[in-house]
């Protein structure tokens, strides 16, 4: 691996774009086992396969025993799924009529556990008869599994389905001992707000039926696991995260692409790849989009036409993934360019290096793609090819915020009101809901949501409960990720290259525009706002399109207010009304042309942060500063930082800056939550502000361009061309938003200062 | 109140929006499972078009929207009060009102087999004898073997046959019924209705709910229907209020607690699974489940296969095209029926006149049911 870095430099085509190697050293594995001995049965099987338990599997266990609901939070490949196989195995042993429910976030995931419960069952001859229960399940196959599995498998959307008609799953579910969910970390957002909900509804439907199930939840790192885990299940959960898997040799290597500004990032990615293999090491790459993965692997492919590079993806069939999983692992292969469809748990062995085109968007998926290199334990490089977003650009600058303790949280929300309605309609239509007893499960939000249904006509207050009295099927209304309401989903030739949001998807693809997807181009032909729908096709030019949005804003009532530096802060919801007007084509800062659009207001009813500075700031900050450009640089670094604190993506989160808003008296800050009825981003923010302007005020600080650049404060999708823009008077601004010293991440030098001059009105995001 | 910045506007702006969703999700998902599929619309049936006009074109043109189909009926009917069209009794069960709405129609009891004639044409099926198969039912038959009964004589079959006719002889109709159904599958079902024959013709209860919807949605009519002295009578439990659910649901139970043979269209996936979740929803004790007699199966295996005769297998048609029954002059289509219920429901004064086609569609598909059930023992005793 070392070797290969070193040499790197006698390729023409270098230009030093290594700016950081992490080197993580070979750590042996820690072993240790549960307090109390497992059965015999299962001892023999372990030792049969030649499994001696890491400390966190035995801990896992030895928590279980001790009644508490589990969350595993150890690296990649550390063994989580024998960690909770086992659980659920002694669950299964010690009760003949027990039964266990698997959650994995897709049914490909659901598949691939499947086969090695198929195998666990027949060594403890559990009698389980393990069966996955979704989409994918033959009709005729499913009164059978209902009748005999003890042992299922689905996904979130499966059991959305299902719960509404628990009746025919009775047996199982009423004998629901262990539920395990893997991935904890991806239900976050309204997605995970969703989930947080069915496993609400899941439990209230056994607890009728008698059951009582625990469960073992596992999850990547993340800052606030315990939390998550909380927020997901509805109670406190143990954390395990000491993690005693061994570890080989691993380099991690930063490459800048912008080094080489001929070439873009996935072009030197598509170079790397080529080389890797040329290497003779086995190489995944990851791609942020199906498009993508195709071209790298062609382009790498061209560069060294006497390897093998295949592109995998998550349209193909079973079985042509299951061929060229077995041809990376025999060396048929030897690179593979995906998508993140193989980022999870799919088993395809030891691999040499992986290769990241583009910062996948958290940290925990960073660590998830490059942990696929080295997993026997022998040395291994991932590199990240950094593209030109800020973020990206950022993490060149500070490869600490990578390596560091995690920062990033999952978040859900459970007071989303469109999510949590959904939820309590389907509720209602699986037992009637009674606000007294269920308001611990469903928030204190229940009674509001159930007048609301009520007035809607939905439902139906009985001495009993609340019952459901529509005349459709509630599942069919309340769609998991959220979608449907007016959201676009972005296709090219057919593939789905991403889902936007209504308001996000007038300013980004809109017809003629140019879409960034994780260093992708796409231009727009045509948008159907009423279908849902943007025709799009790739793009190989470099142009870009800026739109020109004109917005309006009005602040609720604050729900919570606090005093951060000299500025007060709010959490509030808002209704954010927006029209874009026009766009720009532009290559470079060279503007092409300007065009008018044609579309209606879109209107975003949802939460929001903002701070507003004490009486006078504006005219203080002008003395050195432009007011309008400081608050809108410090808008975008904020926007830029939001992923690094609440695992969310680029673009989950809008904002606006003006030095003259009517409701907060003055200068505003505002940064609102992408989705409508919010997903706890803001929330979390506002929770831990501090934190986020810290990252933020290094981000803007830790560049050395003047006023701001793309690598910075500008952002691709600002409504206002990104003018004006005044990067230092961001630093005094984000300066005089923290509350207290610096928590100790960005450790940027402060610097305080306002001087004259004037600037003010306008208004900018 | 749908002020977006405050709490319960923007509640109420979800709910209202999930509403929307619901009303198209129907839309989308094909109400047509039991058959009430909405002409133009993604139904299961693709004959549901022709279908659906054939339903009273004079009364309701197809190609109105629901909503207006509905404000037509309301405009039509809301005058008229449900007791003055039928004999109307208020009672109350389990803390709910129900309405008891009652009529005496004037059907000729059907001519059932009676239960030698019903056994004989039982046991002429040798598949129900287990291990028995259609090529070796066929080889037996040619050797001779006419019945159950001819093949316990014979030492391989002895004891799988003997299982069979045990059944006949302790008269457990349960455990007749469901050989028939598990054994021979669609005529099965069709052979069947002979179980009614095997009890008492009064100890027969024909049973249709009307419910808000086809998944687990609010029961807010159960229409049982029973052959008396005076010809066939017929009960409806109608909830007058969507908290009503429970009387009806156990008004309904009494009934079938009080029957040996049930018989339904389409109760097999429809009715009983229907009446059995919303009791467990409300947590009434569960439904007694008396032996039943699905009369969709046999329809669809001895009539389904010539369009000409039955184009599809809803029971309206069957009325019509089978049976030679008129529907009555106020009937509407099957997927209107929920739509009805709820604008009863959400009326602040709630008038049962828009009720009145309900209740007539719901007597006539029992009384449908009633003759449906002679036609196909008819057929069982001449099989083709």
């Amino acid at each position: 691996m070392t070797d290969f870095l070193a040499g790197l430099a006698r390729h023409p085509w270098y230009r030093g774009q290594v700016v950081h190697v992490e080197r993580q050293p070979a750590r042996p594995a820690r072993h240790a086992t549960p307090d109390t001995p497992l059965s015999d049965a299962l001892d023999r099987h372990l030792a049969g396969a030649g499994i001696d338990l890491y400390t966190h599997q035995a801990e896992t266990v030895d928590r279980w025993r001790h009644g508490d609901d589990v969350l595993v939070a150890t690296g990649t490949a550390s063994g989580k799924s024998l960690a909770y196989n086992l659980v659920v195995a002694e669950a299964l042993l010690a009760d003949p009529a027990a039964t266990a429910l698997y959650l994995f976030p897709t049914k490909a995931l659901a598949r691939d556990q499947l086969q090695r419960l198929g195998e666990l069952d027949a060594a403890l001859r559990l009698s389980a008869r393990p069966a996955a229960y979704d989409g994918d399940t033959p009709r005729g196959q499913r009164a059978r599994i209902r009748r005999e599995s003890r042992l299922i498998v689905t996904n979130p959307y499966g059991l959305h389905e299902y719960l509404p008609q628990f009746t025919a799953l009775q047996r199982f579910l009423g004998n629901l001992a262990v539920v395990v969910v893997d991935e904890a970390h991806r239900y976050r957002g309204v997605f995970g707000s969703h989930v947080a909900l069915v496993l609400r509804r899941l439990q209230r439907i056994c607890s009728r039926l008698g059951a009582h199930p625990r469960f073992v939840l596992t999850s990547a790192t993340v800052a606030n696991p315990a939390q998550h885990g909380q927020a997901l299940v509805g109670r406190p959960v143990g954390v395990v995260d000491d993690d005693g898997g061994p570890r080989g040799d691993r380099a991690v290597a930063l490459w800048d692409s912008l080094r080489d500004p001929e070439r873009s990032a996935a072009a030197q990615a598509a170079t790397v790849v080529a080389s890797l293999a040329r290497s003779g090491l086995a190489t995944l790459c990851f791609t942020g989009s199906r498009v993508g993965a195709e071209l790298v692997a062609g382009w790498a492919q061209s560069q060294v036409p006497d390897r093998a590079v295949s592109p995998y993806r998550a349209g193909y069939t079973p079985v042509e993934r299951r061929r060229i999983e077995q041809q990376l692992r025999d060396g048929t292969l030897d690179a593979v360019v995906s998508t993140n469809a193989l980022e999870l748990g799919v088993d395809i062995g030891g691999l040499d290096a992986a290769v990241l085109v583009g910062y996948p968007g958290t940290v925990a998926s960073t660590w998830q793609q490059a942990g696929r290199a080295g997993r026997a334990g022998q040395p291994a490089l991932a590199v990240l090819v950094a593209g030109d977003d800020p973020l990206d650009q950022y993490l060149v600058r500070r490869p600490a915020t990578l390596f560091g303790a995690p920062v990033e949280h999952a978040v859900v929300s459970l007071t989303n009101p469109d999510v949590l309605a959904g939820q309590v309609l389907c509720a209602a239509a699986e037992l009637p809901v009674r606000v007294g007893s269920e308001a611990a499960a469903f928030g204190a939000g229940l009674p509001g949501v159930l007048d609301a249904l009520g007035h809607a006509g939905l439902v139906s207050e009985l001495p009993t409960g609340h019952v459901f009295t529509g005349t459709f099927r509630p599942a069919a209304a309340v769609r998991l990720d959220g979608r449907g309401d007016g959201s676009v989903e972005v296709r090219a030739g057919g593939e789905l290259v991403e889902v936007l949001e209504r308001w996000r998807a007038v300013r980004q693809a809109h017809d003629g525009a140019v879409l960034l997807h994780r260093g992708q181009r796409f231009r727009i032909r045509r948008l159907d706002l009423e279908a849902g729908y943007a025709d799009a096709e790739p793009l190989a030019t470099a142009e870009h399109t800026e739109p020109t949005v004109s917005r309006d804003v009005t602040l609720g009532d604050s729900e919570a207010t606090r005093a951060t530096g000299s500025w007060s802060l709010h959490l509030a919801p808002v209704v954010i009304s927006q029209t874009v007007v026009a766009y720009k084509l532009k290559l470079g800062d060279e503007v092409l042309d300007t065009a008018p659009l044609d579309l209606p207001p879109v209107e975003l009813v949802t939460r929001a942060l903002w701070a507003s500075p004490p009486v006078g700031y504006a005219e203080r900050l002008a003395r050195c500063h432009d007011p309008l450009g400081s608050l809108h640089a410090a808008e975008h670094a904020l926007i830029h930082a939001m992923p690094l604190l609440a695992m969310c993506d680029r673009g989950d989160v809008g904002g606006l800056s003006t030095t003259s808003h009517l409701a907060a008296g003055g200068p505003m800050l505002l940064l609102y939550d992408g989705h409508p009825g919010g997903a706890g981003v803001v929330d979390v923010a506002y929770e831990r502000f501090d934190e986020l302007v810290a990252l933020a005020a290094d981000m803007v600080d830790s560049c050395d361009c003047g006023s701001g650049c793309p690598r910075c404060v500008y952002d691709r999708n600002c409504g206002s061309d990104n003018q004006p823009m005044d990067r230092r008077g961001a630093v005094v601004v984000l300066d005089g938003l923290l509350g207290e010293a610096p928590g100790g991440i960005s450790g940027a030098p402060r610097r305080r200062g306002i001087g004259p001059t004037d600037r003010a009105g306008g208004r900018v995001g | 109140m749908t002020d977006p910045r405050t709490e319960a506007g923007r509640v109420q702006r979800a709910a209202t929006a999930l509403r929307e969703r619901g009303d198209q999700s129907r839309e989308a998902e094909g109400e047509g499972r039991f058959g009430a599929s909405r002409p133009g619309t993604a139904g299961t049936h693709a004959a549901g078009a022709t279908a659906g006009s054939d339903a009273s074109p004079a009364l309701l043109p197809p190609w109105r929207s629901r909503a207006s189909q509905v404000r037509r009926l309301h405009r039509r009917f809301a005058d008229i009060r449900l007791d003055e069209r039928f004999h109307v009794t208020d009672t109350r069960v389990a803390g709910c009102g129900v309405l008891c709405v009652t009529h005496h129609l004037d059907i000729c009891p059907p001519d059932l087999p009676g239960p030698s004639e019903a056994r004989a044409a039982a046991l002429a099926r040798l598949e129900l004898v287990f291990g028995v198969g259609g090529s070796t039912a066929a080889r037996l038959r040619a050797d001779g073997i006419a019945s159950v009964d001819d093949l316990a004589g014979l030492a391989g079959w002895r004891d799988a046959a003997a299982d069979v006719l045990t059944e006949w002889e302790r008269g457990d109709l349960a455990a007749i019924g469901a050989r028939m159904t598990r054994r021979l599958g669609g005529h099965g079902h069709l052979l069947s209705s002979v179980l009614c024959g095997l009890v008492d013709l009064g100890d027969v209860v024909f049973l249709d709910l009307e419910t808000l919807g086809f998944w687990n949605n609010m029961v807010f009519l159960a229409g049982v229907g029973r052959f008396g002295p005076a010809g066939f009578s017929v009960k409806q439990f109608l909830a007058p209020g969507c908290e009503d659910e429970r009387g009806v649901l156990a008004l309904a139970g009494d009934e079938l607690a009080g029957a040996r043979v049930v018989v339904t269209f389409n109760g097999r996936t429809a009715d009983l699974p229907w009446l059995a979740g919303r009791s467990f929803y409300h947590g009434l004790p569960a439904i007694p489940e008396p032996v039943h007699v699905d009369l969709s199966y046999g329809v669809r295996r001895r009539f389904r296969l010539d369009a000409d005769v039955l184009p599809d297998a809803r029971l309206t048609t069957v009325q019509r095209r089978l049976l030679g029954l008129e529907r009555p002059e106020t009937d509407i289509p099957g997927w209107l029926v929920p739509d009805l219920y709820e604008y009863y429901a959400a009326q602040a004064d709630r008038r049962q006149g828009i009720l009145v086609p309900v209740v007539d569609h719901n007597r006539s598909d029992l009384e449908a049911l009633a003759v449906l059930l002679g036609v196909l023992c008819g057929e069982v005793r001449a099989p083709v």
